[in-house]
Parts: structure tokens; C-alpha cells; sequence
């Protein structure tokens, strides 16, 4: 059986809504010059294609009235930790770019490691040091790849 | 033959073998780990090379997508789980053979079969790969504008599920690569201001957010396999000869139809395996083991994945349109040192095409030594490596690596912005590919485009007079109509 999703009609219309942004902004570049194409008509032909393509699966899946939305559940383990490595990851490139390379890395590891690390009920001050010394033993290798190794300043 | 010879001995100096030796090693990591595959893993260290000569960066990249195609076929055999979706024809006769307490030969053949085909096409690389250049020096504005829409279309038709999908991606790479500064007017389009824009959009930080970053993230998503890992006996390696010529026949077919599966732009290892077990499947004399344990079905899968690396080289290197994800992390690896793909690569820098039918050579070889004597402790090793490591570590990678390139934190929020892109459009079962493909040829279909149209006085009609081109978009239009045809939904 056909399944149709209500993501797919939001998909198509953002990608239209993207079409007639990009006509929008190539409003201001120079126009062609005679024959001689100029710098908005490659931008124009993909603009009409994201409208015409994005429409027809929005309109594809009006048309066959059998949606049904994906519904993110944040209640779900590995969602949640989906989520919670994305926001990581965020705040570790703020980090990163405030107090340098190193230590920010540590703490983003041990982070990670802690959200997926499968804690056992009685292991927990076990668990917690194993990922410590993996943290700063990875941190300090990618480290000393980067930094001494290919000379990337990593600061 | 000289200049052959030449390339073999400088890949034997001690800095290029331990590079490509890493490759191998790294390969088949990547491949065995269900949810990491060879475009990952080429994705994520494409940076890593950027600090080393072209010859040892291909080491590498190289090293790791051939031994990547070895790996696949570890975790295909011993959990049902394909390392890279290029196995996925594995399991249907690797599996039982596993469930039958026969992995270990599973895992022989699998490795003679990829090293079989892997050398194969290596040999059809050299042969066709130069005749094949000396027919594209001939390609004018027309015939390029016409093979970047063949490539594009190829991908889109191949790439799977919904072709309207594959269309909108393919439309937002070619949208991407008109970032920066026009290629014939020097006008600079969508920088909103940005300088990091001016030269247009970092190539390399959207491939490891597309293929790195987003299957991290659905790794986590999907769960641990861990507890699947088989903890039986392996048994032999070695085939016996008998065995050995009963699966010849499906050895020779299915070398053939993945050197020309390769060839075609956009179509990869996953259905030249699946191609080829349905053709060994055909021919063969005992067809009902096919799916329950077949040798013949496990050898044609794994030997075709493999030979389709050289004919996806071949289309890469000769006419600059990458076969499949791979290759085109590849082109941007040879653009970022500075070497465009296409047939004036044949003509200014030879010795790199030598070096690469080199480097694919000894990868193969070199793999195939490690899987038919390490396989029993790589298997239960590459399987035990637990996920709360190995995510964190992937993750940090691709962020450092997309740093790495320019020292800019803001190709890492690229990096970062594609991966979760990557991971939303992966969960609306849209295809990664034709994204790529459009970012990569974009610059390539613009350019030609206009510079046809300004030597045609602006007529598209003057394409009826370019019969390569013409072909080629006939070819494209067929490609796209067919898979309108087949595809379950638009």
C-alpha cells in the first residue's frame, strides 16, 4: 500500500517557497544582456524547476488524501539522545570558538559519551571513570593528530 | 608500461605504504560497522588529507574505499546487517551460509570474489580509461552541459523511492553551487554579505555534515547492533578448488556487469550486486540454493560490488562525473589539490592516473591479505567496538575535519547545518545523492550552458546539430521517464 506523508506536502512547499525566494533575490542581479545570458539565468531555471517539482508533491499528496505525519517522539530514548548530541554539539562549537580546542572537547566527549553510555544500575562510578579517561584519552589524540601532527591550528 | 612500472615503485615508498596501509585498515573498520559506510568514511578523512601530497592523500581515500567494500561483507555474513549498503545483496546468501556454521567460508569467498572483481576492474580501467579520454577531448560546451544532465538525471533515476525527491535535491545542490561569484560575469549571487561565500560554498564541510554527521546521528537513532553479534566458531577460510570452480562462472558475469555498471554515472555497487546475483541466479544450475546459502549468489554479489570501482574511476577520471557519493567526495579531494577530473587529466597530469591504477591495485591486494588471514579476529573485534565510543568519536571528527580544511569555525556550523539537514531528509526518505551530484556538476552545467548559448546566439535549437549531446539528453530522458514509470510513488 501507498503511504503518503503530511512531511512530504510540508517538504514540497518549502521547496517552492525556496523557488520563489531565489526569483525574489535574482530581481537584483544585472539582466541579460541580448542573447548573452547573464548571471540570473541558471539561478531563474532552477527557481522554476524548485516551484513546479515542489508543488507537484505537495499537490501529489493533496491529491491522494491518504497523509499521515511522522510525530517526533521525544519520549523515545534514542530521540531524546538524538536531541540532546545536537544541542551538545551546538553549545561545543560556541565553546569552542570562546575557550579554544581542548577543554571544550573534553567536556563535549564526556557529554556524549554519557548520554549514550549504557549505564548498568550498581556501575555507575565505574562507568562514569571509563568515560573519563576515554574522553581525554580520545581528546587528547585527536589533539596531538591535528595540532602536532597536520599543524592545524586548533585554538 | 614504463610509466606504470614508475607508479608502482613510488607506491612503495615507506610514507605512501603506511597511508595506504592506514586506508585499508580504516576501510575495513568503516565497512564492517553496520550504519558507516566507504562514503563516510571517505567523507571524513577527505580533510585529514588536505595537509598531504596528492599521492598520499589517494593513498588513503583509496585505501579506504576499496578496503570499505571488503568490510561490508563482515557484518552482511556474521549479523545479517550489510556494512555498506553495496552488501546488501550479501546477506541473502552470506547469512545462511553463516547460519549454517559455514561463515568463515563465507568470508573466504567473499574476500577472493571482492579482490576478483576489484582486480578486474582495475585492468578494464587501464585498458578503456584512456581511449575513453581521447573521446572526451572532443566534448565542446554543448556535450559537457549535456553529460552533467546525464549524470544528474542517472542519479536521480537510480537513486530510489520518490523521483520527485531525487529532482528537488538534485535542484538545491545546483542551487548551492551558484553560491559565489558568477562563473562568467564574476557577479556574486546569494553571499547575503558573507565573505566565506565570495568563493562560493565549502564543498567538503556539506559532504562530512550529508554522510558523516547525518548517519552518526541515525546510528543513534536506529539503536545499537551489538547484541546481534554471532559468538559461533567461523570454521574454514579457504575454499576447496572444487568449490572454487563452481563459482567461476558467476565470478567472470558478475565482474562484467559491475565494471559496466560502474561505468554508468550514478549507479553503484548496491545494484550492480543485486544486478549481478539475479543474472548468477539466471545461469546457474542450482538455482533454488540461490538465497539459502548459495556460494554462486555470494560470490557474484560481493565480486561485482567491487568491480564497479573501476568503471565508477574510469567515468570519474576520464570525463570528471563521479559515478556514485564516493567518487564525488574523490573529485573534491583531486579539486582540492588543485586537479580537475576530465580528459585534460590525461594529457597534464598522466602520472596521477598511473598512480591511481597503482594504488587500486595494492589496496585490493592488501586487502584481500588482511581478510583471508585476520578475518576471524577482525570480525569478532570490528563487531565488539561499543557505540558510546565510536559515535562520539565519528562526531568529532567530522567536526575537526571540516575545521581542518580553511581553520574556520564556520565551515564547521556548514558541517554542522547539513548534518542535521542530512538527517531530517534521510528520515523523509529523500536520496542523498543527487544533492552531491548537483553541487558538483552545477558550476560545471552553468558554465557550459551559457558559454554554448552565447556561441548559439542564445538558440537552444542549435543542440539538434551536437549528436553527443543530443544522445545524452535523449539518454537522460529515457533514464527519467522509465524511472517515472517503475517508481511506487512520485
Amino acid at each position: 500500500m501507498k503511504r503518503f506523508f503530511l512531511s512530504d506536502l510540508l517538504a514540497g512547499l518549502l521547496f517552492s517557497l525556496l523557488g520563489f525566494y531565489i526569483l525574489f533575490e535574482i530581481a537584483y542581479f544585472p539582466v541579460d544582456e541580448g542573447n548573452i545570458p547573464g548571471p540570473r539565468y541558471w539561478p531563474r531555471l532552477i527557481a522554476l524547476g524548485l516551484i513546479l517539482f515542489g508543488l507537484w508533491l505537495a499537490g501529489s499528496k493533496i491529491y491522494s488524501r491518504r497523509m499521515t505525519a511522522i510525530k517526533p517522539n521525544l519520549h523515545h530514548p534514542h530521540q531524546r539522545q538524538v536531541l540532546t548530541i545536537l544541542v551538545m554539539t551546538i553549545f561545543y562549537i560556541l565553546l569552542w570558538s570562546l575557550f579554544g580546542f581542548f577543554i571544550p572537547t573534553v567536556l563535549f566527549l564526556l557529554g556524549t559519551m554519557f548520554v549514550l553510555f549504557p549505564f548498568q544500575p550498581k556501575q555507575k562510578v565505574r562507568g562514569s571513570i571509563r568515560i573519563s579517561i576515554y574522553s581525554l584519552l580520545i581528546a587528547l589524540f585527536v589533539y596531538g593528530s591535528f595540532y602536532l601532527g597536520l599543524h592545524v591550528p586548533l585554538n | 608500461m614504463d610509466a606504470i612500472l614508475q607508479a608502482f615503485v613510488s607506491l612503495f615508498q615507506i610514507s605512501n605504504l603506511l597511508m595506504l596501509l592506514a586506508g585499508v585498515f580504516l576501510g575495513m573498520l568503516i565497512g564492517a560497522l553496520p550504519g558507516l559506510t566507504a562514503t563516510m568514511g571517505v567523507a571524513i578523512f577527505t580533510p585529514l588529507t588536505f595537509f598531504a601530497p596528492p599521492e598520499q592523500g589517494l593513498c588513503l581515500l583509496l585505501g579506504i574505499y576499496t578496503a570499505a567494500m571488503f568490510g561490508g561483507a563482515i557484518s552482511a555474513i556474521l549479523i545479517n546487517t550489510p556494512g555498506t549498503p553495496a552488501a546488501i545483496a550479501t546477506t541473502l546468501d552470506g547469512y545462511p551460509m553463516a547460519k549454517k556454521g559455514e561463515a568463515g567460508l563465507a568470508l573466504g569467498l567473499s574476500a577472493l570474489g571482492s579482490a576478483g572483481g576489484g582486480l578486474f576492474s582495475v585492468l578494464v580501467l587501464a585498458l578503456i580509461a584512456f581511449p575513453m579520454a581521447r573521446f572526451a577531448l572532443q566534448f565542446g560546451p554543448a556535450e559537457f552541459f549535456s553529460l552533467a544532465v546525464f549524470g544528474l538525471s542517472m542519479m536521480i533515476a537510480v537513486s530510489g523511492g520518490s523521483i520527485m525527491k531525487g529532482l528537488l535535491l538534485g535542484l538545491l545542490g545546483l542551487f548551492l553551487a551558484t553560491i559565489g561569484i558568477d562563473p562568467i560575469h564574476g557577479f556574486n549571487r546569494f553571499t547575503f554579505g558573507i565573505k566565506e561565500l565570495v568563493g562560493g560554498v565549502s564543498f567538503i564541510p556539506i559532504l562530512v555534515g550529508l554522510f558523516g554527521m547525518s548517519e552518526v546521528l541515525n546510528r543513534i537513532l536506529e539503536g545499537s547492533l551489538q547484541d546481534k553479534v554471532l559468538r559461533s566458531k567461523l570454521g574454514r577460510v579457504f575454499p576447496t578448488k572444487a568449490e572454487i570452480k563452481r563459482v567461476t562462472p558467476a565470478f567472470w558475469l558478475s565482474s562484467v556487469i559491475g565494471v559496466i555498471v560502474g561505468v554508468i554515472p550514478a549507479a553503484g555497487g548496491d545494484i550492480a550486486s543485486l544486478i549481478s546475483w539475479e543474472q548468477a541466479k539466471r545461469f546457474s544450475k542450482k538455482k533454488e540454493e540461490f538465497g539459502k546459502g548459495s556460494m554462486e549468489g555470494l560470490v557474484a554479489a560481493e565480486t561485482a560490488n567491487n568491480a564497479v570501482i573501476g568503471g565508477e574511476m574510469a567515468t570519474m577520471l576520464t570525463l570528471g562525473i563521479p559515478g556514485d557519493a564516493v567518487t564525488a567526495i574523490l573529485i573534491g579531494s583531486l579539486m582540492m589539490w588543485g586537479l580537475k577530473p576530465g580528459p585534460l587529466l590525461f594529457q597534464d597530469h598522466i602520472d596521477l592516473v598511473y598512480q591511481i591504477i597503482a594504488i587500486l591495485t595494492v589496496a585490493t591486494l592488501f586487502s584481500l591479505v588482511i581478510s583471508l588471514y585476520r578475518i576471524q579476529t577482525l570480525g569478532k573485534w570490528i563487531l565488539k567496538l561499543p557505540d558510546y565510543i565510536l559515535n562520539p568519536l565519528v562526531l568529532l571528527l567530522c567536526l575537526v575535519g571540516s575545521y581542518a580544511i580553511n581553520n574556520s569555525l564556520f565551515d564547521v556550523w556548514i558541517m554542522f547545518g547539513f548534518g542535521v539537514l542530512g538527517f531530517v531528509f534521510r528520515k523523509l526518505k529523500f536520496p542523498l545523492g543527487p544533492i552531491v551530484l548537483g553541487l558538483i556538476l552545477g558550476s560545471m552545467a552553468e558554465a557550459n550552458l551559457r558559454r554554448f548559448l552565447i556561441l548559439a546566439d542564445g538558440n537552444w535549437f542549435q543542440f539538434v546539430f551536437h549528436p553527443i549531446a543530443l544522445t545524452l539528453f535523449v539518454l537522460s530522458s529515457l533514464a527519467l521517464l522509465s524511472s517515472f514509470k517503475k517508481a511506487p510513488s512520485l
